[in-house]
């Protein structure tokens, strides 16, 4: 048992199943990448962790707990959903930060509704408040954004504008934080400084599921991989020995275009 | 750059122009109404003090009393028929003491101060139309303004209804929307305005009666429902417009429907909206005109009366063309108010 243990999810748009029966499990503080050609299945996936997506089929459970069955409509209720989410947590591709509000206020919002539905923030709502706003202040320096809080996101470029929305799903300290391609609708001279965020979030030990196309960073950072085809999970690993000998004809074919062969 | 700069100077004195032309006029118009309420007040009580002073057959006191009205309102035409028949009065009373020459001359007197009350009142004078057609124009305005406000106040809400419920996903819910919708928008809103005045007439019952009010409320819900479905156009394609990872990042931390629409989607669909309902709203103050169809009297209404006769002036053109300037004003200062509103939003985008 890991801290997630996903069974048998299964996923289909119409008639075309994109996920196939896809079961894993992750340990905490381990970091997982999933790789595969595009139209595989792993926004899909993620989008079913996050329940922004219902699962035809399938459990999943975290540290034991079950968050989601299927076939069981305690779990499909609208509060149970909005509760259950949070062991999760998604930055996407295209950031989808709020843009009326600064880079502060978009990493304390969520916060502060939560809490205003407490007793504590009906207690005293400036101290709550204020310690929102500190630990929003604290997550911004950790991504090297000390000096943006006060900006929009129109004023911040795309890397800045990926950090604020990794610090905003960082806010509501989720167990995993999943990211979807997170550097894929950058310049290429902005993924360096995601990527390094990440690796930083990977050192202090976070359990996290990567969706990406950058190989070499799969490699360096993750410790377990999967590789997608089809909707199915066509090869699971060690991080280095996936990348270094894989098993599946497919996988071989697909990491050989990466290096160039 | 200074081509740029001098461009946002030039757009800049033209907007403080236009608002100080609209302050002006504003002003012109309410201390000529002010003027003239206090004015009218004061003379219609000094009119009732020399009326009664005529009835009590003291005819010289009367004469004074009525030279007073006229000091308050030189062109108070029945002050001066007042003042003739005193004069008549007092010329039989001399005729009764067989003095002719002295009721020859009272004669006289009164055929004077009729002459000079017609001249005074002569309507076919500019000077004298002015106050007449002023003061009619205003209240026209007054009921356009009325119709207007009503209207929005009704339609805005409307419309957000009507546009959820054209995203229903009841199929007989935004069925009916969208037929509604589309019965509204392919017919002439005059059409609409006939058919909600007159119709429950000719059905046998006549709910709006024949006084004023019915004829404002009877347009007041014609272009409710009118503005409400171009509004509910509007704002579904602002909601639409908004991207769905606003959703999809809002649903992920855990905010409710409620909270995202108010928190994250609200003020990004005003932001899309504001440019096509100020145009819209701007049509409405225009669009008020059309209520004439059923006889309600607003300003429209108001300017042509003196063209087929009204108050004593009849084929007089300029007050018609005089509205033009209360549509000027009142659709500038909203201009200005709408771009003012537009660049207070331009702090996202
Ligand atoms: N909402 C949807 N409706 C229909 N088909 C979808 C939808 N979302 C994804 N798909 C299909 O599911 C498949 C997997 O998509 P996705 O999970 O986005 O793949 P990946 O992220 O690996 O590129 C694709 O064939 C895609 O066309
Ligand atoms: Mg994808």
């Amino acid at each position: 048992m890991g801290l997630l243990d996903v069974e048998n999810i299964s996923k289909s748009f119409g008639n075309t199943e994109v996920l196939k029966n896809i079961s894993f499990s992750l340990e905490e503080s381990n970091v997982l990448s999933i790789i595969g050609s595009s139209g595989s299945g792993k926004t899909t996936l993620l989008r079913c962790l996050n329940f922004l997506e219902k699962a035809d089929n399938g459990i999943i459970k975290v540290a034991g707990e079950t968050i989601f069955d299927a076939n069981d409509p305690r779990y499909l209720k609208a509060s149970a959903v909005r509760k259950n989410r949070l062991h999760f947590g998604l930055v996407f591709q295209s950031f989808n930060l709020f843009p009326q509000y600064t880079a502060l206020e978009n990493i304390m919002l969520a916060k502060e509704l939560q809490m205003k539905k407490t007793p504590e923030y009906k207690a005293d709502r400036r101290a709550v408040h204020n310690a929102i706003e500190a630990e929003a202040e604290s997550l911004l320096k950790m991504m090297g954004l000390g000096d943006r809080m006060k900006n929009y996101p129109h004023q911040l470029s795309g890397g800045q504008c990926q950090r604020v929305a990794i610090a905003r799903a960082l806010a509501l300290k989720p167990d995993i934080l999943c990211f979807d391609e997170p550097t894929s609708a950058l310049d290429p001279e902005l993924t360096g400084e995601v990527l390094k965020v990440i690796r930083e979030l990977a050192e202090q030990k976070r359990t996290m599921i990567i969706v990406t196309h950058e190989m070499a960073f799969a490699r360096d950072v993750s410790n377990e991989v999967m590789f997608m085809d089809g909707g199915t999970v066509l090869e699971y690993g060690e991080s280095r020995e996936l990348f270094e000998n894989p098993k599946q004809e497919r996988t071989k074919q697909f990491l050989s275009r990466f290096r160039g062969e | 750059m200074s081509a740029d700069k001098s461009q946002t100077i030039k757009s800049k004195l033209f907007n403080y122009l236009l608002v100080a032309a609209c302050l002006l006029l504003i002003v012109v118009i309410s201390v000529f109404y002010i003027v003239d309420g206090n004015k009218n007040s004061k003379s219609t009580a000094a009119m009732a003090k020399a009326d009664a002073t005529y009835e009590s057959q003291n005819y010289e006191q009367a004469i004074e009393d009525y030279k007073a009205v006229l000091a308050i309102d030189s062109k108070k035409q029945s002050a001066y028929n007042g003042i003739a028949n005193s004069y008549m009065a007092l010329s039989e009373i001399a005729l009764g003491q067989d003095d002719e020459s002295l009721s020859n001359s009272y004669i006289n007197k009164a055929n004077q101060i009729t002459e000079l009350g017609n001249k005074n009142c002569d309507t076919t004078q500019f000077s004298n139309q002015l106050p007449i057609v002023f003061k009619s124009l205003n209240n026209g305005f007054v009921q356009t303004l009325k119709l207007f406000g009503i209207t929005l106040l009704g339609a805005l809400p409307l419309g957000l209804l009507i546009s959820f419920g054209t995203r229903s996903k009841v199929k007989v819910v935004n069925g009916f929307f969208k037929f509604l919708i589309w019965i509204v928008r392919g017919t002439p809103l005059m059409l609409q305005l006939i058919l909600i005045y007159y119709g429950p007439g000719t059905l046998g019952n006549n709910i709006w009666g024949s006084k004023e009010t019915g004829r404002f409320w009877a347009a007041a819900v014609a272009f409710v429902i009118n503005y409400a479905c171009y509004f509910s156009e509007i704002f579904r394609g602002g909601i639409q417009g908004i991207p769905v990872g606003q959703d999809e990042a809002g649903l992920v931390l855990g905010m409710t429907k409620g909270e995202i629409f108010f928190k994250v989607k609200l003020i990004q669909m005003v932001k899309r909206i504001v440019p096509p309902i100020s145009n819209e709203i701007l049509t409405l103050v225009k669009d008020t005109s059309l209520a004439r169809i059923i006889a309600f009297k607003e300003i429209i209404f108001a300017g042509y009366s003196f063209m087929k006769g009204s108050q004593g002036i009849s084929g007089v053109v300029w007050p018609i063309f005089f509205t033009g300037i209360y549509y000027l004003v009142c659709n500038g200062l909203l201009t200005i108010g709408f771009s003012k509103l537009e660049k207070k939003l331009e702090y996202f985008k």
